[in-house]
């Protein structure tokens, strides 16, 4: 594809606000990865603006970019994504370390935020120790160990049966009233009607954008 | 961030890979030790046979028939030539002083010895008495070849250490006990104390000694082989030499004989070993290159699953230096243990070995091996972590 220019997004227009719930949508292909590695601060736009937190990130450098993505943002990924061969606790631990966060206050953060999720009993276990859901709420727990000002989460109940799937998005809920701001990555239509905001992209354009 | 939170990044991560660790570290540990060992074994040979010419007396000069250049070879003429020295030649050289202090004159052939239905084949060597000072042979049990022996063409035999042994045993007494050459019998006279050393090369105690006159008598010969000449001191070695050609061109032409000075047949023979040397060298370069391959093979698998990895430290936060330094300090910690433990496996192996054949461990072999593992490990640690490093966080993370 190098040297064929790929117009991923085009036109898109999106302001989310503190608190909010919002699930984008969209087919494979839609534009809706490119859109939430934007809203990640994984990558920057060729044109247009992107403001995140009062600030225009249009343009930062990609040591900055790591810089909001550790301090502002918490992922949660389909695969779950946790050090293999790392315990629970330290997987949590690891975006404090980037941080710089002392190894105590580390320590005592990422343990009281597996507590919050229901796992203080699981802080030394592997992920190959744990079930599906069990290691996806690892993977929360470390989004949310830095405080971040949004979570966001690509397809979180992708790979988990109906059960832990909905335990997941029950935490989502929890969290959303506890005052997080979540973005909600999916394909899957039940799975958007969780949040209270929808947005539906298609071919790279925003086709959709209801409010519950 | 400090150092030190890198530091223990690294450690852990290398912690939690522990098999992945421990075959990186085989590679390097596996390529270090075998060069040190067997350039080891290879200066441990020269050095081993350079103790073992000057144990024969560093101040001799042999003095061959024809015309012998190490550097250029024999051009062509047959290596063995027909003696022209006389034994009247020998006679003059003790005479004449000086430099020298005496000379000795020596034939030498392969032969087989039998008693008791034991036989072996050994050199034999025809001499005169002095011939053991010159060499610095000195008797065990019983006595030297004497004088008189070789006057009245007497079948006495001197054996050396291991033949004696091979002969009658270490229980039997070999003194006074008869051995043939050719179902000619002879008494064994004396029997040599050993000159040491392993089996590489001629092992001066399977040597047999038996009066010249009765060597030249018995293998047909006419005239001695060689003569050796002692000069007064390791100074006058050169004088000795030049007296002798001298000497001996009275008579002969100068394409009948050669003089060599112990240093010159050292050095040939060193050249000899450095090649030898060199080869084992070359065999160890490709245990080096296969450790070399073994520790890319590792990297390179696990170029996979740690490019996911370094996905997700990005994702979370990490700037793009940590990603490196921390690849880095694990490249480099693998590299000096792996090392390091080369190193010290190659010299135990070196000093245990050095109960059977002389072993010497040369500094430039471990730098050697050392920095080339240490090279090999560094950059395909941290090769993958350049790379998956300029990724974005997310084609990382989908990385297959």
């Amino acid at each position: 594809m190098e040297g064929v220019e790929f117009v991923a997004l085009q036109d898109v227009s999106l302001t989310v606000s503190k608190g909010e719930f919002i699930a984008i949508i969209g087919p494979s292909g839609s534009g809706k990865s490119t859109l939430m590695h934007l809203i990640g601060c994984l990558d920057t736009p060729t044109r247009g603006i992107l403001s995140f937190d009062d600030a225009d990130i249009s343009k930062i450098s990609s040591r900055d970019l790591a810089r909001i993505r550790n301090q502002k943002i918490g992922f949660v990924f389909q695969q779950f994504n946790l050090l293999r061969k790392t315990s629970a606790l330290s997987n949590v631990e690891l975006p404090l370390i980037y941080a710089n966060v002392n190894a105590k206050e580390r320590k005592d953060r990422a343990i009281a935020m597996l507590s919050n999720v229901g796992l203080a009993d699981k802080l030394s276990n592997f992920p190959s120790q744990l079930s599906g859901g069990q290691q996806q709420r690892v993977a929360i727990a470390r989004a949310l160990v830095t405080s971040p000002l949004i979570l966001l989460a690509d397809e979180p109940t992708g790979n988990l049966d109906s059960k832990s799937g909905r335990e997941i998005l029950d935490m989502f809920q929890e969290l959303n009233q506890n005052g997080h701001t979540i973005i909600l990555v999916t394909h899957d239509m039940n799975i958007a009607r969780e949040a209270k905001r929808i947005v539906q992209i298609k071919d790279g354009s925003i086709v959709s954008d209801k409010k519950k | 961030m400090n150092i030190s939170v890198y530091f223990k990044l690294s450690l852990n991560s290398l912690r939690a890979n522990k098999i992945r660790s421990i075959l990186t570290m085989l590679g390097i540990i596996i390529g270090v030790a075998s060069v040190i060992l067997l350039v080891s074994i290879g200066t441990g040979l020269q050095a081993y046979v350079t103790s073992q010419f000057t144990s024969l007396g560093s101040n001799v000069v042999f003095v061959l028939p024809g015309k012998v250049d190490l550097k250029r070879g024999t051009q062509g003429r047959p290596l063995t030539q027909v003696s022209k020295f006389e034994l009247q030649d020998v006679a003059e050289l003790n005479r004449i002083g000086g430099p020298i202090k005496q000379a000795s004159p020596m034939i030498q052939t392969q032969g087989i010895l039998r008693a008791h239905g034991e036989s072996v084949s050994v050199p034999i060597i025809g001499v005169w008495e002095n011939v053991f000072d010159i060499r610095n042979l000195s008797v065990h049990a019983g006595k030297r070849i004497a004088q008189s022996d070789v006057e009245r063409s007497r079948k006495v035999i001197v054996l050396g250490s291991d033949t004696a042994k091979n002969l009658f045993g270490t229980e039997e007494n070999p003194l006074n006990q008869t051995v043939t050459i050719n179902e000619i019998r002879y008494t064994v006279g004396g029997v040599l104390e050993s000159k040491g050393g392993g089996g590489i090369g001629a092992n001066l105690d399977e040597q047999v000694y038996i009066p010249l006159s009765t060597a030249l008598r018995q293998f047909n010969q006419s005239k001695p082989a060689i003569i050796l000449v002692e000069a007064l001191d390791q100074a006058s070695v050169e004088d000795a030499s030049s007296v002798t050609k001298k000497l001996l061109l009275r008579r002969l032409k100068e394409d009948d004989f050669t003089v060599l000075e112990q240093k010159e047949l050292l050095s040939t023979i060193n050249q000899f070993l450095g090649t030898i040397t060199l080869a084992l060298g070359g065999i160890a370069a490709i245990s080096l290159l296969v450790g070399g391959i073994g520790i890319m093979n590792i990297m390179l698998v696990s170029v996979t699953e740690r490019t996911r990895e370094i996905g997700l430290r990005k994702a979370v936060g990490a700037p793009p230096e940590a990603i490196l330094i921390q690849f880095l300090i694990e490249a480099v910690v693998l590299s000096l243990v792996g090392g390091i433990i080369g190193i010290l496996l190659g010299s135990i192996g070196a000093v245990l070995l050095s109960r059977v054949i002389q072993t010497s461990v040369s500094l430039w072999s471990v730098v050697l091996s050392f920095s080339f593992s240490a090279f090999i490990g560094i950059v395909f640690g941290v090769a993958p972590a350049i790379r998956a490093a300029r990724l974005d966080p997310i084609t990382a993370l989908r990385y297959e």
